[in-house]
């Protein structure tokens, strides 16, 4: 006791005194800290951006092209999302990240996968009755390969905080990190939401992206279910549910809603809180949380209730959604609940006719709301280091809300406020900028910069109708091409090629493709030169006009080789066009060209020379012509941190 | 009417007991509490408990514990220790059976009144809450008009949702001005208060005013509803007031049983009781 209490008084004054020392030895040796604050601002524009900057109204954007310095930022081939910030993430080509679009394909099955993560179920598990215990975990895996530049930065000890970066799920980083795009909701899809309605819209059983549900008002209440993800322990299969209740008052427009042990009362139009929803896997031990929100759309004469997707709680994360795992939980109890899925701004309803412009407007500035008070968090706690912060806002906006304010587009809308609604999307970036500005010192660099820019959509091209057309694809019957989806109807033993996802065409090829019947070799490379001559010379009947500027072969022309998922060619649509949304999936519809009149009316899945992205720093930018892999090098050299040998860039900042 | 008594007097010491304890934070406050009742409670057992029957029992069965290992090799005697061992263990805990019931209503006291401060926290300015009111006859919720009042401290921000199926009718009201407000449920020709709690801090939160005598055990701080205005009972859905030790969320009933053992332990040397 009194040797113990000894050793304690002599300690503590010595513990002192080291750190004194060690102090001082720090203030004295270290450099000042490096800090690299790191915009990224999905699918801003350099000429909508100028545009805007020259009319005055963005002056925190106008401040650091006139102290700093602005270029258009060169992209990816194809320009989307996926792809492209998995170049900046790499500095390598999308033969190096391994990212082609947002659908590939396993060439045994034709079926369509998602890009960016796959799920591997448990492998070990035990049956009891009608239950299946998994003993390990099944896991998810980043298909993304190569290292992440953020990931040299951590191994020399630079803090890091990544928020919601594409191609990031689940996050690999050693410092703070929050997934973005490619981060599922709790059923596991891109997003799906429910809509409860005892009138549903014709049709609207198979509807895409959300899942639509008959209800009956009986003695003004509605009881309704959510599904939740399918549930693993019964092997019986099944989803687990939630049941909820919605009390309708007999003559006001208003209700309220019961959903599990929570209470709440919405006007018709009006949107819930989030709202916590446990689904029970083995009642008592195993469930999956999850979150909501609930808009009641209409009360009568139809009752109309929207659910958004059920997001992975951020409180309690069935999934990794963030490093270290708790921080998600951090953030919550910071910041409240937030959206956790990717891109949440609700396209699917909007497109689906379930939301109009209004409607999915005020959706997608709750989501900005969030990211923008995120924002501000982030700013508090970052001391040095690196911080990246991600906004959807300009991309989903522009991508829906482009036929506002464009009375060239077939789906052109007369709406007084959604015309200005791109005006108002890249201002509110201007008011971030502003935040951020005031509060990083001189010695901060600041880099904005976006993945890609904007192009209108005005047409669709069915590519894979254009390939029956020339005789690249023969059908088994073809009196059948309506609603038949997923290359059903082909007969691969006479076909060459097809296309799949927004920008890939592939080659039928035998020993890949399991009905390949063009061979490796001389005949290979003869059905490209033919394929890339006549989509190069494809006219649009209707104007004359070229729908295809750009053929880029893959195995010639990409540097790096992970090549196995990459498509044959990449088809770099003309100003206007773009795949149609048949098409990625295998349907062939009888028109090649045809008018876009959906909500989504602005795209950039285009030749990659019309839709740089942006690049704005307080540095001057040195290199004439940026591109996304030269400011990969660019930020690791601010921190004097050398390139890998597989980065393709250059240092483009002085 | 003696319950009534009763909960007038626990809940007005309790107020009394708050006054000074209402600068600390609550975690704080709940300590300082937890602590008392420990002691209180291992004071109390000490009268209510033969204490001499006790300590016999515990010494036998030492004793006999220790016979066991000495005679480990003879079994006859092992067994027979055993058997003791196993008919004090039942006596002393009936010994303790008894006080500790008897500890239970002053606990149980205790704890409805805790759970007035510590279950959940008054309404921040500008936040929204669910007002419901739950009334003695389906006929009320569509036939008598129904309303509430009390601005300017909050604002009602739906129409009455009339729930027939639940005997019920309820409100979404956004609290505006800090205090300890009135909100009146105007039912007919009748008028009932309520309590509504708004602040920045934490403090004594009425969640239900109800005719039940049953309820008003759990949720003692509002005078009884009289039965003839229709109306069963008013509640208001606060939120829960969070309390957390470094970071971690804790529950206010948990921390207060974990503290008030510890606290008992600790002092029944002080006060000389076995336990
Ligand atoms: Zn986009």
């Amino acid at each position: 006791m009194r040797t113990g209490f000894k050793v304690i008084s002599l300690a503590f004054p010595t513990t002192v005194l080291m750190f004194l020392a060690l102090g001082s030895l720090e203030r004295g040796e270290q450099p000042p800290k490096k800090k690299v604050v790191i915009l990224g601002i999905d699918g801003m524009d350099p000429q909508i951006l100028k545009g805007f900057a020259d009319q005055g109204v963005l002056p925190n954007f106008s401040k650091l092209m006139a102290k700093g310095d602005f270029k258009p930022l060169q992209t990816t081939m194809p320009p989307l999302s996926p792809v492209a910030w998995s170049t900046f993430i790499t500095g390598q080509d999308p033969g190096g990240h391994a990212i082609f679009d947002f659908i590939h394909r396993d060439p045994k099955t034709i079926m369509p996968q998602f890009s960016m993560a796959r799920t591997i179920p448990s492998d070990w598990t035990v049956t009891l009755g009608s239950w299946v215990i998994p003993l390990r975990g099944g896991r998810i895996e980043s298909m993304r390969r190569g290292r992440a530049f953020w990931q040299l930065l951590e191994e020399r000890d630079v803090p890091t905080m990544i928020y919601r970066i594409p191609s990031n799920f689940p996050p690999q980083s050693e410092g703070h990190a929050l997934s973005g795009m490619g981060t599922p909701d709790i059923l596991g899809t891109s997003g799906t939401f429910s809509f409860y309605s005892d009138h549903p819209p014709p049709g609207s059983e198979d509807m895409s992206g959300g899942q639509v549900n008959k209800v009956t008002v009986q003695d003004f209440k509605v009881s309704g279910q959510l599904t939740g993800p399918q549930n693993s322990f019964r092997t019986t299969g099944g989803n687990m549910t939630a049941d909820f209740q919605v009390f309708l008052d007999p003559e006001e427009a208003v209700a309220t809603l019961r959903v599990q042990d929570h209470e709440f009362i919405l006007k018709e139009g009006e949107w819930s809180d989030w709202i916590r929803v446990d689904f029970e896997a083995l009642p008592h031990v195993v469930g999956v949380s999850a979150i909501a929100k609930f808009y009641l759309q209409q009360v009568r004469p139809a009752f109309k209730l929207y659910v958004t997707p059920l997001q992975i709680n951020p409180e309690d994360p069935a999934m990794p959604i963030s490093v270290p795992g708790d921080w998600s939980a951090e953030l919550q109890k910071e910041l409240g609940y937030f959206y956790t899925q990717e891109l949440p701004e609700e396209t699917k309803a909007f497109s689906a006719g379930i939301f109009n412009g209004e409607e999915f407007w005020e959706q997608s500035q709750s989501v900005y709301q969030e990211s923008r008070r995120a924002l501000d968090y982030a700013l508090r706690n970052f001391k040095e280091g690196l911080l990246f912060f991600y906004f959807s806002s300009v991309d989903q906006g522009s991508h829906m809300l482009w036929s506002y304010s464009d009375d060239k587009h077939p789906g052109f809308r007369r709406d007084g406020k959604l015309s200005k609604a791109i005006q108002t999307l890249y201002q509110e970036m201007d008011e971030a900028l502003g935040r951020v500005m005031s509060s990083i010192d001189e010695q901060t660099t600041l880099i904005v910069m976006s993945d890609h820019g904007f192009n209108p959509f005005y047409w669709e091209v069915n590519l894979n109708s254009w390939l029956l057309e020339k005789g690249y694809v023969q059908l088994k019957d073809l009196g059948r091409r309506d609603g038949v989806t997923l290359f059903e109807n082909v007969d691969w033993s006479r076909s060459q090629a097809y296309a799949l996802g927004l920008n890939g065409l592939y080659v039928n090829l035998r020993g890949r493709e399991s009905g390949g019947i063009v061979s490796r070799g001389a005949e290979y490379d003869r059905l490209l030169d033919r394929l890339e001559a006549d989509l190069l010379a494809m006219r649009d009947p209707r104007n004359g006009n070229h729908p295809i500027t750009l053929v880029v072969r893959t195995r010639r022309d990409l540097k790096g080789t992970n090549l196995d998922s990459a498509p044959d060619l990449i088809i770099g649509y003309n100003r206007g066009y773009r795949s149609s949304w048949k098409s990625p999936l295998g349907e062939f519809p009888r028109e090649v060209f045809v008018d876009n009149r959906d909500p989504w009316s602005g795209d950039h899945s285009v030749d990659y020379r019309l839709v740089p992205g942006v690049l704005l720093s307080n540095r001057r930018i040195s290199a004439e012509k940026p591109a996304l892999y030269d400011l990969t090098v660019g930020v690791l050299s601010e921190f004097g941190v050398p390139k890998l040998s597989e980065m393709i860039g250059e240092d483009c900042l002085e | 009417m003696a319950m009534d008594f009763l909960n007038w007097i626990v809940t007005g010491f309790f107020r009394l007991l708050f006054w000074p304890l209402g600068i600390l934070p609550p975690l704080g406050a709940l300590t300082v509490i937890s602590v008392v009742t420990g002691a209180i409670m291992v004071w109390i057992f000490g009268r209510v408990s033969s204490q001499e029957r006790i300590r016999l029992v515990k010494d036998r069965i030492r004793g006999n514990l220790f016979g066991v290992r000495l005679y480990q090799h003879e079994i006859g005697v092992v067994l027979r220790l055993q058997r003791q061992i196993f008919r004090d263990t039942f006596t002393y805990m009936t010994l303790s059976v008894v006080p500790m019931l008897v500890l239970m209503i002053p606990v149980f006291l205790i704890i409805v009144q805790l759970n007035l401060y510590f279950g959940n926290r008054p309404l921040r300015p500008g936040e929204q809450a669910m007002v419901r009111v739950e009334v003695t006859d389906p006929s009320l919720v569509n036939q008598v008009p129904v309303s509430l009042k009390g601005a300017p401290s909050f604002t009602v921000e739906t129409p009455p949702v009339h729930m027939i199926s639940e005997k019920e009718i309820a409100w979404r009201i956004r609290a505006v001005q800090a205090g300890q407000h009135s909100l009146a449920v105007q039912i007919g020709n009748h008028q009932v208060a309520k309590n509504l709690e708004i602040g920045e801090k934490w403090g004594r939160v009425s969640t239900l005013r109800t005719t039940s005598w049953l309820d008003s055990l759990l949720y003692p701080a509002e005078e009884r509803l009289d039965p003839r205005t229709g109306i069963r009972s008013i509640e208001i859905v606060y939120r829960p007031l969070p309390l957390s030790i470094m970071g971690l969320d804790v529950d206010w009933l948990v921390f207060f049983f974990a503290v008030s053992v510890v606290a008992s332990f600790a002092l029944k040397g002080v006060f000389g009781v076995q336990l």
